[in-house]
């Protein structure tokens, strides 16, 4: 249930992206932009080297804003250089050689500089007296554009600086080409002419840099003749920026503001930037105009920067708050072959509105009849008002009336953009009361309006124009019934045109709804859905609107009802009676769990109440040829099975779609899409019930369909788990001629991968070669299928595996990087995205950043799990890093989710160990004994320590320390008395094995617990108040410590059992004897601190105390110490204010007595005064 | 005589042997099906063959082989259909002679499956139960479409 759960919502979200996007590149479909980088940071300014294939850009993953370089298709981001502050603009040199950037390393106002890759060597050209914002390289590479300005408030002039030759300088020395202020300035590839976007001053009293305002339009100069400044003015609404020519000369790209999508009211930079791009023409004397930009990505997209390549254009693009570099085809999103009737039909197909109007603007490009463009305009002006954006709207409408035309039709089109205006006026307005300016002189205004609106109209659309935004005028006046009259007094719908019919729908119909007037809305609806001047597809939008409208928030039974209703009201042979026949026949799906059991025994197949559905459907669908019709219902169906999961249903429907539209329609390459997730999804669904032969054969479909990684895999994994070992053979054989196909690469390496993944591969020089092998083959396998995210996902595993063979950070920061990319392309993927958040945190956890580790774990967590294994593992980790972060609570209750899981689920039973063995350890952590003591014996009983002696032995070490820590001393020493057991038993099982126990590794091991069981025999022996017997057993542990280095933690322990020797020597009378044993506990402690940072670790704590206390309350000499006390005391008691966590305020509160003890009287020991306490306080 | 007895068989034998080789040629040039077989259908084997049947599919084609693609198809008829496509099951694969009556093309030529209309199973036509198979295969392929289109026209033996 919940496999399939998962894997449906998966699909309904992909056939709906699958509906707008197609792959990059292709005219098949709309494009959307590839994500080319990704990270915690903000990667931005991105351009492409001349190589064509070294990305540079700017990034702020190393706190400062750095240079960053990228190979395409298949690198990861690298660091150029470390300036050491904060870098912008980079960009490559024409030979490739140079990097050109602004640095704010010396001079904070901005400083232009060079670096040449090779060597490092770097010069800037400016200085302190000069502040440079941009620079670009002139083509030739001989020279630069610098934007600069000499004093505060001076402006911002550009200037030519030479690099070579006579003329060679800095900024100061450089030519003025532009003397007045100019932001983001560009050059043509041919070196004639140079564009920029002039700055204005806000404000006189200020230099431009401080009251900045961008003017309008753009600024084309010639080279050699600069002072004649040519403005074009871009035909759009809203700010223009950042241009940038093609490397042909023959397009200018540019950035504009197009919406006020920030909502403050005006459209500026804050706003979404929305790329264009307009012809170039270098050889005219006026090479650029205006008139005709052409949008190339949708205002839902917020991009900046464009950077045009020969076969890509990069952008940096802001999705999730972050920025990232992106590409796209020059073209934009709409291919530029795509005629009027092309893209009438992606605009059917069109979900998004902002694709829509994407699509609109891309047709109303091509279009040449006035009126065929200003309805267009119009249909942009609604589509924006939609959207709220009135600034644009009224752009739109302006258009409208400005290309209405004085043919047939014009007076209607003039009415239409009239009233277009008015309204785009009217909600401006309106929008500024509701959000709390004053509405003085509001009403007066929209009276006006309204008078402008009442102006005689002779045509019958143009009427109902003007009927439409009077009736919203009025109600927002409050006038309500003069509003509904306005709406009732359309005339009947027949005598209205394409569009004044859709503007009552559109306007109309959610006016009359506001007055509810619900029926006159439907009435308007049901006839819209059968108006013969909409296209069919438009119908059955209209359709869809009204189904959505009758079933809305009501049970069942009412719906049924609403739309038998509507269909006694439907001409028979209608879209509308068609999709309220589907809608009927839809309401007798129940949900999943209100189903009975397949009709036949095999997966895949529906259930009786499905296939009760299905055969109605199947009637509707072979009942009516159209397309449009066949599409509607499918789009329905698909939408219901995926939200009451019937797969059964979903393939069905897909499969009959794809084999009845044609091979040339333009929706083939979107059902063909469809179908193939459909395929995919249920070889997941057969694979997670076992039914593995239908989840190969699925998976192999896909295959043969598309070169998805994803299906070859699950093909691999399938083939696997039925025996079949033979499956390079046969990957092989189908790519016999094409050695390099990135299917059969990627087969390799998954290969070469698995027993890896299955925790096998050898020792770690198989390993790695292993992973050098399978991650050349990747390599390979991404030059010809870029942007896949199963490569990045394999290569992220790849780098990860590297790092934990302790092969070097920069892997892990690899298998970050690809992780994080795959994870974006995954954006919508819920499987992978599953698994990449795993692996991330995973990685983060090993290298010790646990609380990004948690931020993985808890997002991965709100997936869902189709594999019990799998979230009990993420459990199990997500306790490990609450742990390392010191949240050993939180690490319990996350345990008890585990255990509940492990519980619930029979076949996780084999993970109860290691479940019992970490809630031990985080139980002690928390402070509750008595669970970590349960836990833990729990733990020494479990059949699988029974088996393995060595694993028994460790076992009852722990056991044993809990025991300990219970302060049970006879408990403890029962279980030492097990692992001793245990260790000879596991010296049995060695030496039958044919090993010798105490050979190298094993004998390293064995010593270690060996020193750990006398360590705890020893304490459980003073802890019953055997301190003699306890002795031998320290003096061995302690010689066991010998040899352990500065920082490890052997040489606290070691410090740690001489405190206890101490201790056991005090409670003998033997005062010398310990004395000298806590001085050099100390001296032990001591040097850990130095090297390790940690000044006050329990130890010390444990010994400084007792010393002090040894001597002021026994009377043991100081000089027995070894070492003065006092350094150590205030260290420790220093370190102990400095991070006062309350658990140690004992602690405190006693070194702060013993210091002053000891500073006053020279350290006299006040033994007799202190009420008789000879031993020392036994902190651990 | 003796150089007649001694050269006859080896004429024979080398007639035989001529003999054998033009008719291997020219079976193998001619044989449509086993072209398509070799080019195309073979990918078919991935859910028409023993044991490799998803749920669903087409249970008594077994094209493991062009030789039992080819007896499968010659006489068969289809089975084990659900759903939308059931009713095609009883629909022959092949009419020998009548490409545009057979499911085999009908499946393969969006041509054929528009205007298939069977009159052995009603039901059984281009308006949705007939599945496109090229779409399994990964794309159409006109060549051997063409292939065996002329395999059933010269009698699909």
């Amino acid at each position: 249930m919940r496999a399939l759960s998962f894997g449906l919502t998966l699909l309904l979200a992909v056939s709906a992206h699958a509906a707008m996007m197609g792959p990059v590149g292709t005219d098949a479909a709309l494009r959307e932009p590839r994500r080319l980088t990704a990270g915690d940071s903000d990667q931005f300014l991105g351009s492409l080297g001349p190589d064509g294939r070294t990305l540079v850009f700017a990034s702020n993953r190393d706190a400062v804003v750095g240079a960053f370089r990228q190979t395409l298709p298949d690198g990861v981001a690298r660091s150029l250089f470390d300036e050491g502050a904060d870098i912008s603009l980079p960009r490559l040199s024409p030979d490739g050689r140079t990097l050109l950037y602004i640095s704010t390393r010396d001079d904070a106002t901005g400083d232009v500089c060079l670096r040449t890759l090779e060597t490092g060597a770097r010069r800037c050209l400016g200085g302190p007296q000069t502040a440079e914002s941009s620079a670009f390289w002139f083509p030739d590479g001989t020279s630069l554009g610098v934007v600069a300005r000499g004093s505060m408030h001076g402006e911002q002039v550009l200037r030519r600086v030479w690099l070579r030759g006579d003329k060679a300088g800095g900024v100061a020395d450089g030519e003025v080409l532009v003397d007045r202020s100019v932001s983001t300035p560009t050059v043509s590839p041919d070196g004639r002419w140079l564009v920029y976007v002039p700055v204005e001053r806000a404000s006189t009293a200020v230099g431009v840099h401080f009251a900045m305002q961008l003017g309008r339009g753009l600024h084309v100069v010639r080279v050699d003749a600069p002072k004649r400044t040519r403005t074009v003015r871009v035909d759009l609404p809203g700010e223009t920026g950042f241009p940038a020519f093609s490397p042909d000369g023959r397009w200018l790209y540019f950035t504009q503001s197009l919406r006020d999508t920030n909502g403050d009211g005006v459209v500026d930079g804050d706003d979404h930037g929305v790329i264009f791009r307009l012809p170039f023409r270098t050889g005219d004397a006026a090479p650029l105009r205006g008139d005709a930009p052409v949008q190339l990505t949708p205002a839902s997209w917020n991009c900046r920067y464009p950077a045009p390549a020969a076969d890509a254009l990069y952008l940096t693009c802001e999705r999730g708050g972050r920025l990232d570099i992106y590409s796209l085809p020059p073209d934009g999103v709409v291919p530029a072959a795509w005629a009027e009737a092309r893209i009438l039909t992606a605009l059917d197909h069109s979900t998004d509105p902002q694709v829509a109007s994407l699509l609109l603007a891309n047709l109303v490009q091509r279009q040449r009849q006035p009126e065929a463009r200003s309805a267009t305009f119009g249909a942009l002006a609604v589509r924006a008002l939609a959207g709220n954006d009135t600034a644009l709207a009224s752009w739109y409408a302006g258009r409208a009336a400005a290309e209405a035309g004085s043919g047939p039709g014009s007076a209607a089109r003039s009415a239409a953009a009239r009233a277009l205006v008015a309204l785009s006026a009217h909600r401006k307005e309106l929008a500024r009361v509701d959000a709390g300016a004053r509405d003085e002189g509001f009403a007066d205004r929209a009276d006006k309006r309204l008078a402008t609106l009442g102006e005689a109209e002779s045509s019958t659309d143009g009427q109902a124009w003007l009927r439409l935004v009077r009736a919203e005028i009025l109600d927002d006046l409050g006038r309500e019934e003069l509003a509904l009259a306005q709406v009732q007094g359309l005339g009947a719908a027949d005598t209205l045109g394409h569009d004044a019919i859709l503007a009552v729908v559109l306007l109309g119909v959610p006016r009359l709804r506001a007055l509810q007037a619900h029926t006159e809305a439907d009435a308007w609806l049901l006839a819209a859905g059968e108006h013969r001047a909409l296209r069919p597809a438009e119908r059955l939008d209209v359709a869809e609107r009204l189904v959505r409208q009758a079933t809305r928030g009501r049970g069942v039974v009412a719906r049924r009802e609403a739309i038998e209703r509507l269909r006694a009201k439907a001409a028979p042979d209608g879209e509308l009676a068609m999709r309220l026949d589907v809608e009927r026949a839809l309401l007798a799906l129940p949900p999943k769990s209100k189903r009975g059991p397949p009709v036949a025994a095999t997966a895949g197949l529906g259930s009786a109440e499905e296939e009760t559905v299905r055969e109605q459907l199947f009637a509707i669908f072979r009942s009516w040829r159209e397309l449009d019709r066949r599409r509607a219902l499918v789009r329905a169906t698909v939408a219901r099975a995926a939200a009451v999961d019937s797969a059964w249903l979903l393939y069905q429907f897909a499969n009959s779609y794809v084999s009845v539209i044609p091979r040339d329609h333009p929706g083939r390459a979107q059902a063909v899409d469809l179908f193939r997730q459909v395929v995919l999804e249920r070889a997941w669904i057969s694979w997670n019930t076992g039914q593995i032969r239908d989840a190969r054969t699925n998976f192999y479909g896909v295959t043969l369909q598309t070169d998805d990684l994803e299906a070859w895999l699950g093909y691999v994994e399938a083939q696997h788990r039925e025996g079949n070992r033979d499956v390079l053979g046969q990957v092989t054989k189908r790519f016999a001629k094409q050695p390099d196909h990135p299917a059969l690469r990627t087969v390799h390496a998954w290969l070469r991968l698995r027993p890896l993944a299955e925790g096998g591969g050898g020792d770690a020089d198989a390993r790695r070669e292993a992973l050098e092998a399978a991650d050349a083959d990747l390599a390979v396998a991404q030059r010809g299928a870029p942007g896949d995210r199963h490569l990045h996902q394999l290569r992220g595993w790849v780098a990860h595996q590297r790092f934990l063979l302790g092969d070097g950070r920069g892997f892990a920061v690899q298998a970050h990087d690809r992780y994080r990319l795959a994870l974006a392309l995954a954006d919508g993927d819920a499987r992978i995205r599953g698994a990449l958040l795993a692996a991330l945190g995973l990685l983060q956890q090993a290298v010790g950043n646990h609380r990004i580790a948690l931020d993985s774990f808890a997002r991965r967590m709100a997936l869902p799990f189709v594999d019990p294994e799998a979230e009990l593992a993420v459990l199990v980790a997500t306790a490990r890093s609450q742990w390392h972060v010191g949240l050993a609570d939180a690490a319990l209750a996350t345990l008890a989710r585990a255990q509940a899981k492990l519980d619930a689920t029979p076949t996780l039973a084999r993970h109860r160990t290691l479940l019992l063995d970490r809630t031990a350890l985080y139980a002690f952590e928390s402070g509750d004994l008595a669970r970590g003591r349960a836990a833990s014996e729990a733990l020494l009983a479990r059949p699988e320590l029974q088996r393995v002696a060595a694993n028994r032995a460790r076992a009852a070490l722990v056991a044993a320390a809990a025991a300990l820590a219970s302060a049970d001393g006879k408990a403890t020493l029962a279980h030492l008395a097990t692992a001793d057991a245990a260790l000879a038993k596991a010296d049995e099982d060695a030496l039958r094995a044919g090993r010798r126990p105490h050979q190298p590794p094993l004998e390293a091991d064995r010593k270690r617990l060996l020193a750990l069981r006398d360590g705890l025999r020893a304490r459980a022996e003073l802890l019953l108040g055997r301190p003699r017997d306890a002795l031998p057993l320290l003096d061995r542990r302690i010689a066991a410590l010998a040899d352990a280095d500065d920082e490890s933690r052997g040489r606290l322990d070691r410090a740690a059992m001489l405190w206890h020797r101490g201790v056991a020597r005090s409670l003998l009378g033997e005062h010398r004897a310990a004395m000298a044993d806590l001085g050099a506990g100390l001296a032990d402690a001591d040097r850990f601190a130095r090297a390790t940072g940690t000044p006050a670790p329990p130890e010390r704590i444990w010994l400084v105390r007792s010393a002090a206390e040894l001597h002021l309350f026994a009377g043991a000499p100081l000089s027995a110490l070894g070492r003065p006390l006092l350094p150590d005391l205030r260290a420790v008691y220093a370190a102990l204010c400095q991070f006062g966590a309350p658990r140690w305020r004992p602690d405190r509160d006693a070194l702060q007595l013993y210091l002053t003890l000891l500073d006053d009287g020279a350290g006299a020991p006040v033994a007799g005064r202190a009420a008789g306490r000879t031993t020392p306080a036994t902190g651990g | 005589m003796r150089s007649l007895f001694r050269s006859l068989p080896g004429r024979a034998a080398l007639l035989a042997t001529l003999v054998a080789a033009a008719g291997c040629e020219a079976i193998a040039a001619g044989d449509d099906f086993t072209a398509a077989y070799d080019g195309y259908l073979n990918k078919c084997a991935s859910c028409h063959s023993p044991g490799n049947q998803p749920s669903g599919a087409e249970t008594s084609l077994d094209f493991s082989t062009a030789d039992t693609a080819r007896a499968t198809l010659k006489g068969g008829s289809a089975a084990g259909l659900v759903g939308n496509q059931a009713a095609c099951n009883g629909v022959p694969f092949v009419v020998a002679g009548k490409p545009d009556e057979s499911l085999l093309m009908a499946v393969l030529d969006e041509t054929v499956r528009q205007k298939f209309d069977n009159a052995s199973a009603a039901g059984c036509d281009g308006s949705g139960p007939i599945s496109d198979m090229t779409v399994q295969t990964g794309g159409s392929d006109p060549d051997a479409i063409a292939k065996l289109r002329a395999w059933i026209e010269a009698g699909a033996e």
